[in-house]
């Protein structure tokens, strides 16, 4: 039986394991597998597995608590809101009053007040981005191919990031640049390019640790093609 | 060799009803959000189990699946079917989930001990499947995991990966073959 043959009967097989098959195909496929050993080891081994991975997921979902991940999933907006909004509320209050112990009585107002919008910027930002993650996700690419897409999607994310790392690696340097080298800048000058330093440091650390590599396991994962 | 299709699916004017509800009030976004978490829970959650290979870490992500159509339900611009949004932001989460996986609780597991020899079978039929599934490339898995789902039919598998009806058959059976291949192997 030539391969091509085979390889035809083998979507039929499927096509009726669906309810998918004409009855002209069903009868081609049943005097086909009278006589054709592969495409009954094909059938038999291909619905055991079938029968086997609906065994394990009827399983594995049989003993859900839907109603603890529905009070969870209710609770999540409101329980995130608000632990963003505490978070925020607390990073730049945190800081203004370090930034009112640090600096003389004269300047306090201004320190502690240029300091906390820095803070609340990018606590600000943080929250934009955690939006825009999950606005991302239920963007659908409705009407391309799913994994042309996908791929495309991390490509377009990890060239991004690794712009942005490049990016807060110069802004890093910048700062350090203008908080050690310049001599005739305040203490609380140098304070506020510090911070402003350690902030972009984070956003490094954090794309060159965390981001692209989460990014580029996805696409190699993706690009991985079976022998 | 016929599968039956059990789950129950809304036709595409419900839909259209649910999605309509979902851009007016907030009160009346969460009935609506609550009839789809309802109505597509347990398939979703089915394909993660499949995709991502851990029951657990499957539940946290029919969570962030959710969470995600529950916040985009307005900006829903209608190009797709609702059910095929669903299915592919859950097809997006469960492969960034596989690809950030380090340790595998194995699925097997989760089959109750069997008592008869058809148990004993079936569990370890279930066992080489799973173990074999682990060794298929993603695109080979989400197809087998999205045919694995009672009640989705081809056409709205072939929707939820952008491809034609036809080439749907194909990459099944395509995965399929590896899929035995596999086993024969393992």
């Amino acid at each position: 039986m030539p391969m091509a043959t085979c390889e035809s009967f083998e979507i039929t097989i499927e096509r009726e394991r669906y309810q998918a098959a004409s009855a002209e195909e069903r009868a081609e496929l049943a005097t086909h597998l009278t006589t054709c050993d592969r495409c009954r080891v094909y059938s038999e081994t291909s619905e055991r597995a079938r029968r086997g991975l609906a065994a394990i997921a009827n399983a594995a979902t049989s003993d859900v608590d839907w109603t603890k991940i529905e009070a969870r999933l209710r609770g999540a907006g409101r329980a995130r809101l608000r632990r963003t909004l505490i978070l925020s509320g607390i990073g730049p209050v945190a800081v203004a009053l370090s930034m009112w112990g640090l600096s003389r009585p004269g300047a306090r107002v201004d320190d502690a007040l240029g300091l906390t919008a820095i803070v609340g910027t990018v606590i600000g930002l943080r929250i934009g981005a955690d939006i825009v993650r999950n606005r991302k996700l239920a963007r659908p690419a409705e009407r391309h191919e799913f994994f042309q897409a996908h791929r495309e999607e991390l490509a377009r994310q990890i060239r991004r990031s690794t712009i942005l790392r490049w990016v807060a690696l110069a802004v890093i340097a910048v700062l350090l640049v203008l908080a050690l080298a310049m001599p005739d800048l305040t203490v609380r000058g140098r304070i506020v390019y510090l911070v402003l330093a350690a902030i972009a440091s984070a956003v490094w650390v954090e794309r060159l640790f965390v981001g692209l590599p989460a990014l580029r396991r996805e696409l190699e994962m993706l690009n991985r093609v079976q022998r | 060799m016929t599968t039956p299709r059990s789950l129950p699916t809304l036709d595409e004017a419900r839909e259209a009803a649910l999605v309509e509800r979902a851009r007016t009030a907030e009160a009346a976004r969460d009935e609506a959000f609550a009839e789809i978490f309802r109505l597509y829970r347990l398939p979703v959650l089915k394909l993660c189990v499949h995709v991502i290979g851990d029951a657990s870490e499957a539940e946290d992500v029919v969570q962030q699946v959710f969470l995600s159509v529950h916040r985009a339900l307005p900006l829903f611009r209608g190009d797709s079917r609702l059910s095929t949004w669903i299915y592919r932001i859950a097809l997006r989460a469960a492969i960034a989930a596989r690809s950030k996986r380090r340790t595998f609780e194995p699925l097997a597991e989760h089959l109750r001990a069997p008592s008869t020899e058809d148990e004993i079978q079936l569990r370890d039929e279930a066992r080489r499947a799973a173990a074999a599934m682990d060794r298929l490339s993603i695109e080979h898995r989400a197809v087998l995991s999205l045919f694995a789902i009672d009640g989705l039919s081809h056409r709205e598998i072939a929707n939820v990966l952008g491809v034609p009806e036809g080439t749907v058959w194909s990459r099944l059976s395509a995965a399929r073959r590896r899929l035995n291949d596999e086993l024969r192997g393992g």
